[in-house]
């Protein structure tokens, strides 16, 4: 579905990504996990053209999107949630649920709020609130659900346990692998927490310094512990 | 009392209708607009070939501000494409210089067309005369100022604040990397509300016109007011620019009260003296 083809990525005169490959087929979840400034955030934004200057191919369902602007690849049902989350202060947590709106993909119905709801129950208490007034995990929800709402056919998530306290990564991580197992949809993690990675993916690639070191399944990773030590150990 | 209040009144909407522009374009997009001022004067020309020597009536100086506002708003369009685009993302220093430089070309551009002349325009007939308010007569056409005032902060307010239009276009203001995430075509945002800023700018020349010296000067006075007018209301907030407008009106009448020998000092000393006490403006961001 989204075939990452040989992309190089700079932002200003430094090249963050070396000549990375990265396939993700339709409906498969994929982890990218590494080291903090291993260029994680750099590839999730090239997928969107959000950020870096990025050389290469990158091909949605077959076509080449590497011309699109960002709109264009979110209305093709890519859905970016950075790791700053970017909740919208001036809106309540539903206004800022349907402004995603925008980005549905022609014959697929927006999720209405319950539904919403329903798969997120933390956020069912909070939906009138405004985006300033809700804490750190609240605003991870809502930047989830905000990006699912609008039925995309790709999700990709940017270290979305950062700064959450360890029981609502436990939460998170159930509440994702059940949006992505229902929905028809792909996701791209990337994450430095090993942990949520496997409870909500199924291959993985290992990223150190902007290059591709690893891809498996994750009983290959598991199989090969100096990949651990090599290119993810602090 | 009466009178110097309804003056105070007129000027302050007055400001207001020029500043409601300025809010959309710098206080919300940040793009520092210089020309803004001289925009508002073309409005005011481009109504005046309208409306001729005097406006044959209400509807039709406002019929003739209105298509000055939509000529002005696509004039507004092609220095967005021309000018603006290019320096959207420069610090603030190019953004002035660049648009300083469109406020002189436009500035010649109607010595060009409309000449050096002064001249001016009479309001419509219903608006020449006053109306007694107890035993003060206050001019019809100062009414008509401050209606149109309040009506263009309601709607302009109601548009942002209620619409789902205005608070998209705020997201998009805010932060429009994720905006353009979530599949909004954040530059046609921007070239609306663009567009309406120049267009208010031109409803502003409009609707000001009767009564004013046209001259190619025009846009100067207004522009600093209008500044002042927007930094004291707190950047991005109509309604902050709305009070402030008020408050500056009500200000310079003190003035005339206490100080008529120096007109519009006031303004200016109360304009750094609450800059001091409260940098962020009544509405700042701050407290959204």
């Amino acid at each position: 579905m989204i075939d990452v083809r040989n992309i190089n990525a700079f932002y200003g005169g430094s090249h963050v990504l070396h000549d990375i490959d990265i396939n993700i087929p339709t409906r498969a979840r994929v982890a990218v996990i590494g080291r903090n400034g291993a260029g994680k955030s750099t590839l999730l934004k090239s997928i969107m053209n959000a950020g870096p200057r990025t050389e290469g191919d990158i091909r949605w369902e077959g076509a080449s999107i590497s011309r699109l602007p960002a709109y264009k690849r979110a209305r093709l049902g890519i859905q970016l949630v950075p790791e700053d989350r970017r909740i919208y202060q001036h809106l309540t947590v539903v206004e800022n649920i349907l402004m995603s709106s925008s980005a549905t993909v022609t014959g697929r119905t927006p999720l209405d709020i319950s539904e919403m709801v329903a798969r997120f129950p933390m956020i069912g208490p909070i939906l009138e609130r405004r985006g300033g007034q809700i804490s750190g995990g609240q605003q991870q929800m809502v930047a989830i659900a905000r990006a699912i709402a609008c039925r995309p056919r790709a999700l990709l998530l940017d270290e979305p346990t950062e700064g959450l306290a360890p029981a609502i990564v436990e939460k998170l991580a159930d509440d994702v692998r059940a949006v992505a197992e229902r929905e028809d949809m792909a996701l791209l993690l990337c994450e430095q927490n090993i942990w949520f990675a496997k409870k909500t993916t199924d291959r993985v690639y290992v990223m150190d310094a902007g290059r591709i070191a690893f891809s498996g399944s994750w009983a290959e990773f598991d199989a090969q512990p100096e990949i651990k030590q090599r290119h993810l150990a602090v | 009392m009466l009178f110097i209040l309804i003056n105070s009144l007129t000027m302050a909407m007055a400001v207001f209708l020029v500043a409601a522009g300025l809010t959309l374009i710098y206080g919300i997009m940040r793009i520092l607009n210089f020309a803004h001022g001289a925009f508002f004067m073309i409005g005011a020309y481009l109504t005046s070939t309208m409306v001729g020597q005097a406006a044959g009536s209400v509807l039709m100086l406002v019929a003739a501000a209105l298509a000055a506002a939509v000529l002005v708003g696509i004039l507004g369009l092609a220095v967005q494409r021309l000018v603006l685009r290019r320096v959207m993302n420069a610090d603030e220093h190019y953004m002035l210089i660049a648009t300083f430089a469109v406020m002189l070309i436009c500035v010649g551009s109607v010595k060009l067309i409309w000449g050096l002349d002064f001249f001016s325009v009479d309001p419509p007939p219903a608006l020449s005369g006053g109306v007694l308010l107890g035993t003060v007569f206050v001019p019809s056409f100062s009414l008509f100022v401050i209606a149109s005032g309040v009506l263009v902060f309601i709607l302009l307010d109601l548009l942002l604040q209620r619409s789902w239009s205005g608070k998209m276009l705020t997201a998009v203001a805010r932060d429009g990397w994720m905006a353009e995430l979530m599949g909004l075509n954040t530059s046609a945002w921007i070239m609306l509300a663009i567009g309406g800023s120049f267009a208010l700018a031109g409803l502003a020349g409009g609707l000001l016109l009767p009564n004013q010296t046209l001259t190619p000067v025009l846009g100067d006075s207004f522009l600093l007011l209008a500044f002042v007018t927007i930094v004291m209301g707190g950047l991005g907030s109509v309604r902050g620019a709305f009070i402030a407008a008020l408050v500056l009106g009500l200000i310079d009448g003190l003035n005339m009260i206490v100080m008529p020998q120096f007109p519009g000092v006031a303004i200016y000393v109360g304009m750094i003296a609450f800059l001091l006490l409260n940098p962020n403006g009544f509405l700042g961001e701050g407290r959204l």
